[in-house]
């Protein structure tokens, strides 16, 4: 079987796939290639997850929830620790609107979602407890809390993925830059300047690469890019237990990352200052002691986005055995991913809460 | 970086403290350097892991010199020049979020 496509999404669904026996390799381009696996805060998102989509919120929760297994049994496999902890997350909100605004949105949520939803408002005093003994800026006025979200460490988890492919027995072949996709008698054979290799089954997990990929298998799906711009800093003390929602996480070994932008800029993955800025100012206007500390890094990376926001997993109509799979959120996905996506790609059992992910939703869906 | 040997005037030397010890060293090079030149390779001990930690890019770039200078923590001494009577420490812990503001913004 064949994945085309190595980044987190591709890799989490291989390491499914090897589990279960398939002989897996895995096609992944140039480094220098637009790569969303590079570009996100290791997140795994629930609590503003599907406001308008109740079954995105229930796809994303459920993979939260196969979250605690996929990490233990990853770090048992391969000694690679994603540093998974289901802790939750803090929203800050600056201002009496932004509060109000936030403290409704909550409201709305729980009422479309039901039990599930756990977030819980806090007041200035409450949230300043939670976050322990760092400052809180002076326009803070209050926040929330939800108990739904977790973190990792998304260079962990990526080198703990491909690690644990090969022990299985599954090739991750670099620079294996896949051009054209050939299909006879129930093979699929991919080509590129490195040559060619074929397979009965094919995956296209190709983030910014998936439309011309899917084209070649009968199956039309947009992907636009999307920039998010992030900073590291230098190390200091554990300061804040608990990520801030969009904004800050604070990692084992005391970096801080701030970020991340929401940019429709095409295929630019530059840093701006402005953008920069208004994180930093974000970040500062909440927290004000991180104003003292040195950034050491700043980077882009662009991230795939359907043309409705929500993942989208197709097989072939034309050519079965094809399937497509393509989504923004990656890290909180992927333990849903290894569990779910091998038992439909082997045996063709797709589980109910993938169904509302078909190509059929949106309006490019495939003719066929 | 150390000067050239046939320079017309000699460099005029400057000492630092690190921790106990007196470093000589020639004006204009940097902390990184004239440790390395005094025989000293472990500079700091990463606080998670309690590991040991050297100069190595030797540009600013890897981070792994950091050290603390007259009470800043998380300085390169890879890019920072000697100055006379300077206090440098090797780094043990993580630098405190607060409490180092106001020396840190001149």
């Amino acid at each position: 079987m064949l994945i085309v496509g190595g980044g987190v999404v591709g890799a989490s669904i291989a390491y499914g796939l090897a589990e279960e026996g398939a002989k897996i390799g895995i096609l992944d381009a140039e480094d220098s290639d637009f790569s969303a696996s590079r570009g996100n805060f290791g997140m795994i998102s629930i609590s503003n997850k599907g406001f308008n989509n109740l079954a995105y919120f229930r796809l994303s929760y459920a993979s939260s929830r196969l979250w605690p297994e996929f990490a233990s049994t990853l770090r048992e496999q391969t000694g690679i620790d994603p540093a998974f902890d289901l802790k939750g997350k803090v929203y800050i909100s600056v201002g009496d609107r932004e509060f109000a605004a936030h403290a409704e949105k909550v409201a709305e949520y729980a009422r479309r979602v039901g039990a599930e939803y756990q977030h819980d408002i806090l007041n200035r005093a409450d949230l300043r407890q939670m976050l322990g003994n760092v400052r809180l800026g002076e326009r803070v006025t209050g926040g929330s809390f939800s108990p739904l979200d977790g973190i990792a460490e998304p260079l962990k988890l990526y080198s703990g993925l491909l690690n644990a492919i090969q022990r299985h027995g599954g090739s991750i072949l670099r620079d294996h830059r896949v051009g054209r996709i050939q299909h006879q008698r129930g093979i699929f054979t991919v080509e590129g300047p490195w040559g060619s290799l074929s397979a009965p089954r094919l995956v296209i997990a190709a983030g910014l690469g998936t439309p011309d990929l899917a084209s070649q298998v009968g199956i039309s799906v947009k992907v636009r890019p999307q920039r998010g711009q992030m900073m590291v800093t230098e190390r200091v003390e554990q300061s804040f237990p608990y990520p801030v929602s969009g904004l800050l996480r604070q990692n084992p070994e005391g970096t801080i990352m701030i970020g991340v932008s929401t940019e429709e800029v095409g295929y630019d993955d530059r840093t701006t200052v402005s953008v920069l800025r208004s994180l930093a100012m974000k970040a500062i206007e909440r927290l004000p002691d991180l104003g003292s500390v040195q950034i050491t890094r700043c980077w882009a990376a662009l991230r795939p986005r359907t043309e409705d926001g929500y993942p989208v997993y197709q097989e072939s109509h034309e050519r079965p055995g094809a399937f497509v799979i393509t989504c923004h959120s990656g890290i909180t996905l992927a333990a849903l991913h290894k569990r779910l996506l091998p038992q439909w790609i082997l045996g063709g059992r797709k589980d109910a809460l993938l169904e509302p992910f078909g190509l059929g939703r949106l309006q490019s869906a495939s003719a066929a | 970086m150390r000067p050239p040997h046939d320079l017309p005037e000699p460099p005029h030397q400057v000492s630092f403290r690190f921790g106990d010890e007196e470093i000589e060293a020639w004006e204009g090079e940097t902390v990184a350097t004239a440790l390395l030149a005094s025989g000293v390779m472990i500079t700091g001990v990463r606080a998670m892991s309690g590991r040991s930690r050297g100069p190595y890019c030797l540009i600013g770039v890897c981070h792994e010199c950091l050290v603390e200078i007259d009470g800043l923590a998380n300085q390169r001494a890879c890019i920072t020049t000697v100055r006379q009577n300077m206090k440098v420490c090797r780094q043990t812990r993580l630098r405190p979020l607060t409490g180092e503001d106001e020396t840190r913004e001149q």
